[in-house]
């Protein structure tokens, strides 16, 4: 089957194709679903090459996964963003130490000199990247998938495995936290404070 | 916990941020695409032998004839079995104990000898 092929599938229908053999299977969820876990586990880890090896890790799960998926029982992303946690999580611990901020934020992929726009894009993602670094871990993961990933609050009270009470909380509480961190730099960033 | 007016604010103020973050997606490297479909095609190469082995089940004749030792063993019991009928019916017109006159062949290995046996009997 062409790699083409496989663009209208549902992550979940690819994973099943996968189990069966299907090597363009293989290709297309790496393509489509390795970014996202890498972004993500930039995000939640602040430091680029160890989400490089959470990426690598989680997606070597998910093809161990592959077998025994149930379909129906949860999407793809649901779980790749669990594990995903759980790993950053684990590597923190071992580590015994922070979120490196700065070197989460990637460089643009275009050499060619940024406009005033991208440049301020750039500027804000990595203040807001230092002011998740100070967030406790659960803080940034909620909010993390509410702003960045844009998941619905049930999808990340599954995630987390906890109750959408939980979430809105913890994303209420983190917000609260990164205005305030970033309050300092509204002039040089535009932040707006009406 | 229900949204404040004063969390509303706050959450459109930090909007441009978010957007900024979301528009920064990092650049997954060739490097680490190739690492992720290596694990994906060994995964998967593993999986196809876990799936292509499972034999099916033996049937009775099956059972009995991998119990017995397998096909040599039985071309060798059928060879016998053949064997066995073509004896019982080619040979008891020739065998010397079942032919008629049988008793001409009988030869005495010691002719002196005389059994005593008491009691006139």
């Amino acid at each position: 089957m062409p790699l083409d092929a496989h663009d209208d599938l549902s992550d979940e229908d690819l994973l099943d194709a996968f189990a069966r053999g299907d090597r363009a299977a293989a290709r297309a969820l790496t393509l489509r679903l390795t970014p996202r876990v890498l972004a993500h586990a930039a995000r939640l880890l602040g430091n680029r090459a160890e989400a490089e090896d959470v990426a690598q890790e989680a997606m070597l799960r998910l093809w161990r996964q592959a077998p025994r998926w149930r379909a129906g029982e949860a999407r793809v992303t649901t779980w790749l963003y669990r594990v995903v946690a759980n790993l950053c999580i684990d590597r923190q611990r071992r580590l015994r130490r922070g979120p490196v901020a700065l070197d989460a934020v990637p460089e643009p992929p275009d050499p060619a000199p940024a406009a005033p726009a991208r440049m301020q894009d750039r500027a804000r993602a990595e203040a807001l990247q230092a002011a998740l670094a100070g967030l406790p871990a659960r803080q940034r993961q909620a909010v993390v998938l509410r702003h960045i990933e844009g998941c619905a609050n049930p999808e990340i009270a599954a995630i987390m495995e906890t109750t959408v009470e939980a979430v809105e909380s913890l994303t209420t509480r983190g917000r609260r936290a990164l205005f305030a961190a970033l309050a300092a730099r509204k002039e040089e960033l535009g932040y707006v404070d009406e | 916990m229900s949204m404040s007016d004063e969390d509303k604010r706050q959450e459109a103020a930090l909007e441009p941020f978010f957007e900024g973050a979301r528009r920064q997606v990092p650049d997954a490297s060739a490097r680490l695409m190739a690492r992720v479909l290596q694990d994906a095609e060994a995964a998967q190469a593993l999986q196809g032998r876990a799936v292509a082995r499972p034999a099916a089940p033996l049937r009775l004749w099956g059972r009995l004839r991998q119990g017995l030792g397998g096909w040599p063993a039985m071309a060798g019991l059928g060879v016998a079995g053949l064997a066995g009928v073509w004896i019982g019916l080619a040979l008891p017109a020739t065998l010397p104990g079942l032919a008629p006159g049988a008793g001409d062949y009988l030869v005495d290995v010691a002719p002196g000898l005389v059994l005593e046996t008491g009691g006139g009997f």
